[in-house]
């Protein structure tokens, strides 16, 4: 059984909707005590979240918040259903941005972003879009769903995106709220994913993926959707069913290992203070230098 | 789904072997709606009513054309349990995703199960605790 | 370089009232086709089609209309152009049809199809025509289209001074 991920969940000031967000999320708990037998009870959850901060240059000039610990969020991390296991919850930083100049963030040394699991661009021109697709560390790429895409997607970039491990993002909360931006929605993801599969894949020994990811961007806990909903929602995106669930589970595996190489030396050396290193963490470093060496290739 | 048949010929012994992909007509699918705020209710008429217009909004006349039916409605927990032809199952699975608001208030559609068989829908395995 | 295929669709729209053909220009067409196709299809046969979806030529005196969609979704647009009955303007309401004459892979195909279709309509016309008047200036027109080839068609009746695409 797959691993499902919902790789953006809007950090919010409230704490308790939060939780309740988180909550759905791991597992759905009946709201309704049952009388019939009617109704299963509950569905499989996600086992991993990503709380999104979203630093927005051209509104304010300010520092890149420090993101939320976990664990002083919620004492106690509830269980994913059908997994026994915890809820992970993990930090991501979303910038915006509109001039070449917000990528310095990225580029320098910035102790904020290092902080943050995963590191997401929203580029609002096509240079912007170039440069993340090519040359920024980022794993993630928004792609814009509430507006007509400005700019045509090229293959170029994103076939050099695909090459060094960055996802592309679709969010589908503004469809649920929306008409139109349901339409913009399906739209802007039609026209990446035409690009996406081209017939230069065949020329690969192994089939290229999709590089994409849907996630909920949700604020509150109706706005959530079950894992398969979402790979349901792929298929009208154009993806094919197996692309479709990828790209709630193992797409989103990938783009986090992608973002656990940038604490590491050039993703292969990974250093901690004190405290034995056990097993299991041994286990889930292998898979991250591996990723890193197809990188450097 | 696939259905594999091997039937047998008696008089000279050969085998013949069909391999069938999505032999069943219909799929099944249990649903439950879930309101934001307690006390909002709907009957079996309102509620088909809703999917309905999901339907119609999303995919259009073409969409609220679509053959399904309301299988069972319970209105306390307002869940359900829906069949519809193969072919139309990605089109209402979408739509029951993308509904957001009922008269104003925030909803949502849990789908819980799918099957192609009624029976599946009794028991649920992903239910079964993992120690 | 992925090459995008697309599918052009030459349609007629035949109006009741030769008045209102004044009227018919690219963005009355562009969103009675949308309305419609949202009727139809919903949200997402329009998000289907608006990828590349353009009306690339309106001729209002013969009511020609070409319009360009993705290949993967022409047949969304298509079913819906029947369910266009009228063109709204300034208020006013000219109920009309489409009629889809042609539909093919380039422009420049429907430009043929155009000319040969045009070509027959004229011969139609002679046929029917009763005044002497009438028949020599069909006669001349006629005679005009066949003579040249077809490639540089500059005929007024066949309306096709589009270029087509690179």
């Amino acid at each position: 059984m797959s691993v499902f991920s919902d790789l953006n969940v809007s950090c919010l000031s409230d704490v308790k909707r939060l939780q309740s967000i988180l909550e759905t999320a791991a597992h759905r708990k009946c709201s309704v005590r049952l009388s019939t037998r009617l109704l299963g009870k509950l569905l499989v959850g996600y086992s991993t979240i990503a709380i999104n901060h979203i630093a927005d240059f051209q509104e304010k000039k300010k520092e890149i918040d420090k993101p939320v610990c976990p664990s002083e969020l919620f004492p106690s991390l509830p269980i994913v259903q059908g997994k026994s296991k915890p809820i992970k919850v993990v930090t991501r930083l979303t910038l915006i941005v509109s001039d070449p100049s917000h990528c310095n963030v990225l580029r320098s040394t910035s102790p904020r972003t290092k902080l943050y699991d995963i590191v997401a661009v929203f580029p609002k021109t096509e240079k912007l879009f170039h440069a993340a697709c090519t040359s920024l560390d980022v794993d993630l790429i928004c792609i814009n769903v509430t507006e007509k895409q400005p700019f045509y997607f090229r293959r170029p970039p994103i076939n050099v995106a695909i090459e060094r491990g960055v996802f592309f993002e679709l969010v589908y909360t503004p469809a649920i709220k929306d008409s139109t931006m349901r339409r913009y929605t399906i739209s802007n993801a039609l026209s990446l994913m035409q690009i996406c599969k081209g017939k230069e894949c065949q020329l690969h020994a192994f089939p290229l993926f999709q590089n994409v990811i849907i996630s909920s961007s949700a604020e509150r806990p109706l706005e959530l959707r079950g894992p398969y909903d979402v790979a349901a929602l792929g298929l009208l995106f154009g993806l094919s069913e197996a692309d479709a669930k990828a790209a709630v589970s193992s797409n989103c595996r990938a783009a986090l290992l992608h973002g656990e190489t940038r604490k590491t030396a050039f993703g292969i050396v990974y250093t901690m203070k004190k405290h034995q290193v056990t097993e299991a963490e041994e286990k889930e470093t292998v898979p991250t230098c591996k990723k890193a060496k197809i990188e450097e290739t | 789904m696939i259905k594999i048949s091997e039937k047998k010929k008696h008089e000279d012994a050969t085998y013949e072997r069909l391999v069938q992909k999505n032999v069943f007509e219909y799929h099944y699918m249990k649903i439950r709606l879930e309101f934001q705020e307690k006390g909002v209710h709907l009957n079996a008429p309102h509620f088909k009513q809703l999917i309905l217009s999901a339907l119609r909004d999303l995919h259009g006349e073409v969409g609220a054309a679509l053959p399904f039916d309301v299988l069972t409605f319970d209105e306390k927990s307002l869940s359900a349990i829906l069949r519809i032809s193969n072919r139309g199952l990605v089109k209402l699975w979408s739509a029951l995703t993308l509904l957001g608001s009922y008269q104003n208030h925030k909803c949502a559609f849990r789908v819980l199960q799918t099957s192609p068989f009624l029976l599946a829908l009794a028991g649920n395995s992903r239910e079964l605790a993992l120690d | 370089m992925v090459r995008f295929k697309s599918r052009y669709l030459l349609c007629e729209i035949v109006v009741d009232d030769p008045l209102c053909r004044q009227n018919i220009n690219q963005g009355l067409v562009q969103s009675a086709i949308k309305d419609a196709l949202i009727r139809a299809h919903g949200d997402f046969g329009f998000a289907c089609c608006s990828v590349s979806f353009a009306v690339k030529y309106v001729n209002a005196y013969t009511g020609i209309v070409f319009i360009r969609c993705r290949k993967a979704f022409y047949q969304l647009l298509w079913s819906s152009l029947p369910f266009i009955t009228c063109l709204e303007s300034w208020g006013q309401r000219y109920p009309c049809f489409f009629n889809t004459l042609h539909v093919s892979g380039t422009i420049r195909t429907c430009q043929k199809y155009l000319i040969q279709y045009n070509q027959k309509q004229l011969l139609r016309l002679l046929y029917k025509s009763t005044s002497d008047v009438e028949r020599k200036q069909i006669e001349s027109s006629i005679r005009s289209c066949s003579l040249e080839a077809v490639e540089d068609e500059e005929d007024s009746q066949s309306s096709c001074e589009d270029e087509p695409e690179p």
